[in-house]
Parts: C-alpha cells; structure tokens; sequence
C-alpha cells in the first residue's frame, strides 16, 4: 500500500503518541539578572518542570554563553530530549543562536521554540514580579504546545542565478560593482544618468586626502568600462522588479531625457566604447545593490534670502563656481565679495516647530554628517585663493570627526570667525541692497551680532530620493527619515531586511567618499559570498496545501497578490478534481491565503493556525501556586 | 491576581514585534496580563480564530500590524476589511466591538504602542464581562 | 608549518566581521588576539547606541558565530612575533603563543581554581581597574574560550587551584611557544586604547573619583563589578554626575590632534543610561560639540535633552578635588546667555578620554605598514579602497586605521574582507601603483 505524505506524517505522530511521552527540554535564563532581578526564574523552571511533557527544565545565569549553550546540546544527548525551549531575550538576538545549538545536536530547529521574557516580560513589568513570574510561566506553557505541534521543515534549496546588479553608478555603485566585477562575477550596472559619478561630479577635493574629485571619478568610469564583467546600462531605470533572492527580475527602461547636463562632464566618461547599446530589457539576478544615492536639499524661496538675492548660494554651487574661477579677487556675479557667511545645518538637524520640512513633507532630524567639514573645507580653500577674504561661519555644532578635526584647526588659523547660533533660533537674513544677517552667538554669552555680507553660502544637507519604483515592488523598508532602512542598524549595517538586496553609500543614509566606498565594498562582500555559491537555502515558512482537504474553489488563488498558487488536476484517475499548489520560491509566507480556505487546506508552514489556537489556549491556563 | 483584563496582542516580524521589543528597550510599562502571539501577518487570520480567542477567555485583542508599511502587498486592506466583517459578527454574539482593536506599530514605535494598550486595556476594564457563545473552530482536528 | 588563507590580528569586533565574512566564502582563517578571550572592547560595553542594545547580547552571537565557525581557527593569548614577506603573495609569520598555564583541553570552565584562589589583584583589564580579580578562573562569563586562565604577574604560587582544579588542568609548566604559519594574507585590526594621559587639570589619574568613560561602561554594564554605579571614593550613590567631552582628545599638547568620533554619542547614551540607574541624579555633559553625526544619532542626542540630560556648552578649565570628603568641583566657562566662569560641585566626574591606537610604531617594526599622521595605520588608498596599508596584502580594519564607532568598525570589517577575497583571487596588484600624496597640511606632514 502507497501512503501519501500526509498519512506518513501521521502514521508517525500516530505512532509517537503512542510509543513515547515528549520529551521538552526547557532553559530559563538570567539574562545576569536582567531577567532573573524581575522574574523568579528557579519558580518558572520549577512549575514548568512539573508538565508531564517536560524532560529536563532548568534556569542559568546566561544561556546564550558558551556553558548555556552546551548545557542544552549535552541535556539533548544525555537525556533524548526531542524539543527544546529557551526563555530568554528577544528572539531577534538568540533565536538563531540556539536553533544552531539544537541542530548540532542531531534536533531539526523548528524544533526549538524561542520564549521572550526579557524584553516583553522582565523589562516591562519590572515592579510586578509576581506576574512577570505568573507571565513567564503563561508564555512558555504556550511555547510547548506550539512546539509538540510543529513537524519538523527543512530549508527549500533554490539555484542562484550567479550574477548581480548595482542600481546606481555614483561612486558607491561603480565600486560595488568592480569589486564583484574583479571576483568574476557578472554585474549590471544601472545609471538612470547619460554618465557615471553621480553626486562626486558636484565636489571639489575629496577631504582629506584632497583628491580630486573629477579624476577620482573618471579613474573610476575608466575601471569600470575596461572591465568585461560590467554591463553598462547608461540612461536606465528599473521599471518594474520581482521575484526574491537567487532570481530578481528587473525590468529596464531608457529614460527619456537625462538629467544631468553632458557638456559639463567629462567625454569619456559617456563614451562606452566597448558597450554597444545591449539590448537587454528584462534582466535576471541572484542579488542586486542598492546604490541609488542621495539628493542635496533645495533651500526653499526666501530660507536665509535663497532665491530672494542672487548673493544667497548653496554650497555645492559655490563648489562649482571655484572649480571654473580663476581671478585673483574673488568676483561674483559682478560684485566683489570681500565678505562671506557660512550657515551650517541647512535643511538638516531640523526641529519640529523651528524649521519648515522637505518637499516631502517629512522633517530632516539627520545631521548630513559630510557639511561641517565642506564647509570649513571651502572656507579654507577661499582663505587660500583670497587671503583678504572676511568669513564668517555660522553653526550650531562643528561636526569635523576623526581625522577631520584638521580642517577646524586650520579654519580657526586662517582666523574664520566662528559663531555658534542658538538651535532653536536659526540666524535671520535681511536682504536691503546689502545682505544683513543678525543672530545670537552663545560663545559670547547670548550676545545679539549683527554683520553685513556680500554673499551668504548654505550648507545644504543630504536628503532622501524620492522612492524609484524598485523600493516599492519589492517594499524594501526606509526609516524614519526616508533613507532606506538596513536589516540591523548596528550589525547589519549593509544588508536591506529584503534577503539578497544590499545597501552602499548615501542610500542608506549621508556618507562621505570613503565611507561610500567602505560600504559599496562591504555590500559587494556579502553580495559576493552568496553570488559565489550555485544555490542557497531559502526560508521554508511558505504556504502549502493540504492535498486531502483542498476541494479546488481557488480563492487562495485570486488572493495571492504574488501569483505563486495555481490550480491544476489532482492526479492522474480523479480527473475532475481540482487542487491548489504553491511556487515556495515565489511565496513570500504573508498568509493572505490561510483566512480565506474554507476548508482550512492552505497553511503557512511555521504559522499553522491549528498550533497557533494551541498556543493561545495553553497560555490561558492558570498558574497554580 | 487581579482583575485586570487578559488581552491577545497579534504583532507581525517586520513592524510591531520589534517595535514592542522596543518599549522594553526603552523599559517602558504596561499590563503584565498581555500576551504576544507573532505572526508575519495578520491578514492569515479567519475570524474563527479571533472567536475562538475570545472563547477562550481573552477580553480583548490588540492586532499591531504594519499598517500600510506591509512588507506584504495589500495585506493591510485586506486585514481592515477581515476586521469590519469580525466586528459584525461580534455584534450578533453579544461580543463588545471595542474588544478588538487594529493598530498600527513601527519598529520603533514603542510609546505610541504603550499608549495605546493602555487606553485599551481601560475601555476593556470599563465594559460589562461578556459570556462568549462557544465557537467551533473550523480546523480543529478531531483527535 | 601550518597554512591558511588569511590570518587576523585582534578579535574585536572589526576582526570578528572579517573573519565571519571570509569564513563565509570558504576560505581558511586563523584569528588570535593577546588577550585571553575573544570579543575586544565591545563586550566589554554597557549597552550601544542609538538602539541601547545590550552590547553582550549582540556581540556574544557574533563571538560565538565566528568561534564555531568551520573554516575559522580562533588562538588567545597570542601575537604576532616575526614576519617575513615572501613576495609571491605569501607571508610567513611565526606567531608568539603566550602560556595560559591552563591546559585547554582539561579545562570545564567550572572555576574551582577562581573560588580556591586566595588572591586579589586590580582587575586591570575586563573592569577597567574597576574591580578585583583573582590571579586564575575563566576571564569573564561570556567569555570565549570559556576557558580560565592564570595570571602569572599576580600568581602567588600558592598552589591552591591546582589542588582544586577537578581535572588537573593548571599547568605551571607552560612556557611560550613559538608557532610558524604561512599565510596569504594579513588583517589588522588591532583597535584602539582609551587616551592614557590624563592631564594635570583633571587631577591627573590621582581623584578618586574622576572615573574615564570605559570604566562608567563597566559600571553601568548588566556584568559589571558592582551592579550598579556608585562613587569609588565612598562607595556611594552619586548625586551629580559630570562629562567632560574631549578630555583626551582634540588637544595637541596630548599628541590627540584629531576627534576621536564616538566620545559624544557614548557619553549621550551613557547619560540616558544613568537617569534610569540613578534616577535622582543630576547629569551634566560640558562639551564643545556635540557630534551626533550617524545616522539616527541626532534624534538620540534630542531623546537624551528631553530626558532631562543637561547639555552645557563650555570649557573645563580645573577639576578641584576636596582632600576629605573627595567631592569634585569643577571649574568651567560656561557659554550661553548666563555664561561666563562657574564653579559646580559634582560627585562623580566622567573624562570623555578619546581613542590612541593599539598598533604601535615598535609592532610596525614586526609588520613594516607605515603608519599616518595621526598615528593610526596609513591606508594608502584611505578614500577609493579602504583597508589597504602600505604593504600588498596586508590589510588594516576597524580603529586599527582612525576612529570609528561600531557600525562603521563593523563595515570596515566587511569591507575588508572583502578586499582579501580580491587579493587571494589573485586581483588587487596595480593598486598599489597608485599613491597619492595628501595635500592637507597635517596629514601631508
């Protein structure tokens, strides 16, 4: 006789049942008394050892450290447990960390359940001990009759398509792309521009090693011309993406006017010669970056007299005007400018109530992080150029970190005049022939000054872009303030929560040059490592159907906004009967199915409902004293 | 132990379980009588499974969804309309609409999630105990 | 002669990164470092910002991902003796392997030998001089080997561990031992020191209570040495605690020219850390700048202000030590409205000390990698590659190269690794053609 899986499976639950009690091994942790300080921990793991399924239930001072963790692996061994429980910190630290532990002990790790009594049970309720403790208790009662009902999954193997794309060829795009390039794995590169270089075509000297940013960009271009791996999609978008990690579909679109003015740039950087116009529309990758840049925030008419008087210039555009000056006295639109004001934080570090948002309506609380030091760079360089010159510069912080601080020493040698504006008072600008600016500097005790400027420069800060399709089909998260938001902010630094999308340079939030290239060449890295393999494990908590209890009605099907459940005959010899099944590669597990089956046929696996009543149910049980 | 209300509170991965690690992050405080149960996204639950719940003893359901910034395409419509339907079928139960609540909960929105449990957990308090007609739950496994 | 890929120099968190991420795309790795766990400076830290993690819980997984890892050799205890530069893209290097006097193989990490020793040493190291230590026993307790160790500079020779020893694990017989390996490429990430001068004004190393920001670290840490901050004088609680930012760095007459970057936003977090350890406390910060430049910091350093963190923009001048009941006043010109020179009483006094590096001028004579002005280690191509120093294919990360906060050590850590894929591939070799002579002043100096 021929079992179906599904009476496999449970034939052998059946048999389970009946041969054998389960055995659950359930770990309570201290946290080094973050946790145990709030929780009575040996009361937890004394009650819960009382449960006729638990084998073993102890509580240690830190389970996550290297005693903890073997503490569990021996216990799993030694006494046949064949489930596991830790009741610690979020899952978000440790899940991973003990579903290691169970799986190097012989245990699938879904047959491990994380418990989090720290961050939702001791640090909340820190002056209600008795039921942080009656809470405890609740949840990991829970986790057990989840657990005893979870079968165990393994991870669905997918083939890598084992070539990348970078979307954006500013300087973090073109360095992730010729570090994967130069490792031989095929990249697309993606400019939406006719030219590659991307914001560096705005500076002057890269800080601190004054490089010019020019040949820095087309030594750059150069590499990534010469290199055959490099696909150069000049004047494209990505229109339309989909699919996941090991195949993303991305489909290309010639833009139709650019941006960026042609004539001002560099020839060969246009020129690809060895790029003939491919052909390509539709691409397919196994990992993309996202290196799609930043914009400078537009002052908006009348901030600080911007637009107001032509002698109010951001500082990018004072940049560009001394990149093609060449006078002896500084003259500007026919004036001479013997004095300048530099006004820091300009559409940065703003303050709700203080100052107006962006175009996009959200205020940008971000310090830019690369003005100060462009700032006082550019004061410098007009101190070299024109020693006479008077510069005042207004700021709220001078933020020259690290090695950086060099450009505030030499600032206050050539005798800039430094003058801290309160934060919440930013300085006012009256424009009466001659520009006056009056404010009140804190460093001489709250003293009103009041100057008289032939120019004002504003140091505009780095803002978001506005989201380009890609962000939202694959709904890649951005943070509060609209940069695109990394996995972990502290540990993961260059990865998106998307599996197989990376962030590099001012994408994820303001960087300078060389912490761009830092993360373009931490992103191609990590994009590397998975590119290099032909396939990877992906995630197993996907929908599947029930093939007994399916009846054919397809609402799952008009439900699936990811087109991964089709219908199709049941077998050969039950014509007639139709069933769903589902593509686990295009299944993002969202659950969208589960609720509309009338017959309960379709479950995410993980997230099975049946288990999840359990859960809840056993929670509700009361804690006997 | 008190009497304060017993409340389910449905937090999705992306969004509201990071976002509730946050108020413990931050050791802000609220009723130990709650419970998370974490899902990828609420939009997997029939309304049977919230019946059941309130069979079960729960006062109230607190759903922490992403809101609109879904990681998963149109779950968040979706999961409203579950709920206005959910609230009509409570209503012929006898079942207090106020003891169901969607929300929304970032990763970060820890005060705004503590406010809005709180206020919660008061209406619940306030409100008459409701006897819950047993439901059959659909899927249970006869065993 | 033992062969790997790629040998790491320091297991801090930079290095952890680096060795994770090479690991990860199969190729061999050893990583040592001198002390005798693994982790650096981050588990040694209290929480981080601007997410106040506990430091321990996201850098034990990190410790312990890299510590299993297949293609990962992990030695403590060990440095780098002799280097030799074998110009086919090799080196060879004759690691020094300091004695333990623990033989790890019999050791359980049970820490019998630390209950039966008798003796009581300033813990120098883990707690900052924050708190005693015995002469042998595991380290600390996440720490990786968990394993003990034995101090022989505070040993008494008393014998008592090893009679308590369960296992007969101590070994007074150890002695260094010298292990030569080949390599194809080297990483430095050897991370960085806390300023060590404290000047004059600020009591000069000599008031009780004028504690450095590491050792507030320790002292707000979940394992610190006395759950909980107190004042080292007395032992109590202290009322009014001060910062003084940049107190051992942006000041050339300490030879810290430049800003050691992560001193603010430590100080910010440790603040709001303080207002929940010690609510009724008063905190101060006396700062010049604040630098809240990464992202998400700003709103972090605006969550302390509402707090009730107070932000005084000034410049200490003296710190006055009472001589009887060691209460601090500190001397300060106070900008604002109301500035002008002030004296305020504090209890307890925070030096933001800054960051020297741990690699020195004599290390460069054992690995010749040139080093910068500043004294960190020169990356010759500081803003297209980061990473690379002076010699091919060894490679520099984390504070190793200048100041850096976590993130940004942990993407230099990537990075870099990424760089030694390239380099064993076989690529990176004109790269280093190309050196470019730094204009600004002080670094062209």
């Amino acid at each position: 006789m021929i079992m179906s899986d599904k009476e496999k499976k449970d034939k052998k639950k059946a048999d389970k049942t009946e041969e054998t009690q389960p055995r659950v091994g359930v770990y309570v942790c201290h946290c080094g008394g973050n946790i145990s300080d709030v929780v009575d921990t040996s009361k937890v793991s004394k009650i819960i050892g009382e449960d006729p399924n638990v084998a073993v239930s102890k509580d240690f001072i830190f389970m996550c450290s290297d005693p903890g963790q073997k503490m569990i692996a021996d216990d799993v061994k030694a006494n046949h447990l064949d489930h596991v429980i830790v009741a610690s910190c979020s899952p978000r630290l440790h899940e991973m960390t003990f579903q290691r532990v169970v799986s190097d002990a012989g245990l699938n790790p879904f047959q491990y359940q994380h418990v989090n009594i720290r961050e939702q049970v001791s640090w909340v309720h820190s002056h209600q001990h008795e039921e942080a403790t009656d809470k405890s208790i609740r949840l990991i009662r829970g986790a057990i009759a989840s657990v005893l009902d979870q079968p165990p999954l393994e991870p669905i193997k997918k083939k890598m398509i084992q070539s990348a794309a970078v979307i954006g060829g500013g300087v973090a795009g073109m360095t992730a792309a010729l570090d994967l390039a130069n490792r031989d794995i095929p990249v697309h590169l993606i400019e939406k521009g006719p030219v590659l270089g991307g914001n560096l075509l705005n500076l002057d000297k890269l800080y601190p090693m004054e490089i010019d940013a020019k040949s820095f960009a087309l030594n750059l271009a150069d590499k990534v011309l010469k290199n055959p791996a490099i696909y150069l999609h000049l004047d494209t978008v990505v229109d339309k993406t989909e699919g996941a990690i090991g195949d993303f579909m991305l489909q290309l679109k010639k833009t139709e006017e650019s941006t960026v003015n042609k004539e001002n740039f560099a020839v060969s950087l246009t020129e690809p010669e060895k790029n003939p116009d491919y052909d390509i529309s539709v691409l397919h990758v196994g990992s993309f970056i996202m290196a799609t840049g930043h914009d400078l925030y537009e002052p908006y008419e009348g901030e600080y007299g911007y637009k107001k008087s032509p002698f109010v210039v951001t500082l990018p555009d004072l940049i560009k005007y001394l990149n093609i000056y060449r006078g002896n006295t500084f003259v500007y639109k026919g004036k001479e400018i013997k004095t300048v004001a530099m006004i820091h934080c300009v559409g940065s570090r703003q303050i709700e109530g203080v100052h107006q948002p962006p175009p996009s309506g959200i205020l940008n609380t971000n310090c830019s992080r690369v003005c100060c030091t462009t700032t006082l760079q550019q004061a410098n360089r007009l101190k070299s150029l024109f020693p006479k010159i008077q510069i005042y510069d207004l700021y709220r912080d001078i933020r020259t970190y690290g090695e950086k601080e060099h450009y505030y020493e030499e600032a206050s040698k050539n005798n800039v005049i430094f003058i801290k504006y309160p934060d919440e008072e930013s300085p006012e600008v009256e424009i009466n022939g001659s520009l006056k600016i009056k404010t009140r500097d804190i460093i001489t005790y709250g003293l009103e000054v009041e100057m008289e400027v032939d120019m004002i420069v504003l140091a505009v800060g780095l803002i978001p872009r506005i989201k380009p399709h890609i962000i939202t089909d694959l709904s890649l998260p951005t943070g509060n303030n609209g940069f695109l938001q990394e996995a972990h902010v502290k540990l993961r630094p260059v990865e998106s929560s998307v599996q197989g999308v990376f962030l590099a340079g001012t994408a994820q939030g303001p960087k300078d040059v060389r912490e761009s290239t830092t993360t373009a060449s931490a992103a191609a890295a990590k994009a590397g490592a998975i590119l290099t393999k032909e396939s990877i494990n992906l995630s197993p908590f996907v929908a599947v159907v029930d093939t007994d209890k399916c009846q054919g009605h397809a609402l799952c099907v008009n439900e699936c906004e990811y087109n991964a459940i089709t219908i199709h005959d049941k077998g050969v010899g039950e014509s007639g009967v139709k069933i769903a099944s589902v593509d686990p590669s295009a299944c993002v597990g969202c659950g969208a199915c589960v609720a509309v089956c009338p017959e309960q046929a379709i479950q995410v696996q993980g997230y099975d409902i049946n288990k999840l009543e359990k859960e809840i149910s056993a929670i509700m049980l009361e804690v006997k004293q | 132990m008190s009497e304060e209300p017993r409340i389910l509170i449905i937090t999705t991965t992306s969004c509201s379980y990071p976002g509730v690690d946050n108020a413990g992050q931050k050791h802000l405080e609220y009723s130990p009588h709650s419970y998370v149960l974490n899902v990828p996204d609420p939009v997997m639950f029939p309304i049977s499974f919230y019946l059941k719940a309130f069979d079960l003893g729960y006062d109230g359901i607190f759903i922490a969804s992403c809101g609109t910034d879904s990681p998963f395409r149109k779950t968040y419509d979706k999961l409203s309309a579950r709920i206005d339907e959910l609230v009509k079928e409570m209503k012929k139960l006898g079942i207090h609409y106020s003891r169901v609540k969607l929300t929304a909960i970032c990763t970060v929105c820890a005060d705004h999630f503590v406010k809005e449990l709180k206020e919660f957990s008061e209406t619940i308090a306030t409100l008459p105990i409701t006897e819950v007609p047993a439901v059959e739950s659909a899927g249970m496994e006869s065993s | 002669m033992y062969e790997y890929d790629a040998l790491i120099v320091g297991a801090g968190i930079s290095g952890i990164q680096s060795a994770i991420d090479l690991g990860d795309m199969g190729y061999k790795v050893l990583m040592i470092d001198k002390q005798s766990s693994i982790g650096g400076t981050m588990i040694q830290l209290s929480k981080v910002f601007p997410t106040l993690d506990c430091a321990s819980c996201i850098t034990t997984p990190k410790m312990s991902t890299a510590f299993h890892h297949d293609n990962i050799e992990v030695r403590t205890l060990c440095e780098v003796k002799h280097y030799k530069d074998l110009e086919d893209g090799r080196f060879e290097v004759i690691l020094k392997q300091n004695p333990r006097f623990v033989d790890m193989d019999k050791c359980t990490g049970c820490n019998d030998c630390a209950e039966a020793c008798p003796v009581a040493a300033i813990d120098l190291g883990y707690d900052e001089g924050m708190s005693y230590k015995k002469a042998v026993g595991v380290p600390f307790a996440t720490a990786l080997p968990q394993k003990a160790a034995l101090d022989i500079e505070s040993c008494i020779f008393c014998g008592k561990c090893a009679n308590a020893c369960p296992t007969q694990a101590i070994n007074f017989d150890h002695r260094e031992e010298e292990i030569p390996i080949n390599v194809g490429a080297i990483v430095i990430a050897t991370g960085f020191y806390e300023t060590p001068t404290i000047r004059e004004k600020y009591g000069g190393g000599k008031f009780k209570n004028v504690i450095t920001g590491k050792q507030m670290e320790r002292l707000l840490a979940p394992t610190g040495p006395a759950g909980g901050v107190f004042r080292p004088s007395d032992g109590k609680s202290p009322g009014s605690i001060a910062y003084v930012q940049c107190a051992g760095s942006r000041d050339a007459t300490i030879g810290v020219p430049y800003c050691s970057s992560i001193c603010c936003m430590f100080a910010i977090k440790q603040a709001m850390l303080l207002s929940a350890a010690v609510p009724l406390a008063e905190i101060t910060v006396y700062y010049m700048d604040i630098r809240a430049f990464g992202k998400g910091y700003e709103d972090f350093y605006e969550e302390a202000k509402a707090m009730g963190v107070e932000f005084v923009k000034g410049k200490v001048a003296q710190i006055h030590e009472d001589d009887e009941t060691k209460d601090l006043t500190v001397s300060v010109e106070v900008f604002g409205e109301d500035g002008g020179i002030q004296k305020v009483d504090h209890d307890l006094v925070v030096l933001s000390m800054g960051v020297v590096p741990q690699w020195t001028a004599d290390m460069s004579k054992i690995i010749p990698v040139q080093l910068g002005p500043d004294r960190f280690i020169r990356e010759i191509r500081f803003t297209e590659e980061p990473g690379l120093t002076s010699i091919p294919g060894v490679f520099a990360a984390g504070m190793a190269t200048g100041p850096k906060d976590i993130v940004d050590s942990i993407n230099s850590g990537s990075s870099v690794a990424g760089k030694v894929a390239l380099w064993l591939s076989g690529g990176l070799r004109e790269e280093y053609e190309v050196q470019y002579i730094p204009l600004i002043p002080t670094l062209g100096k």
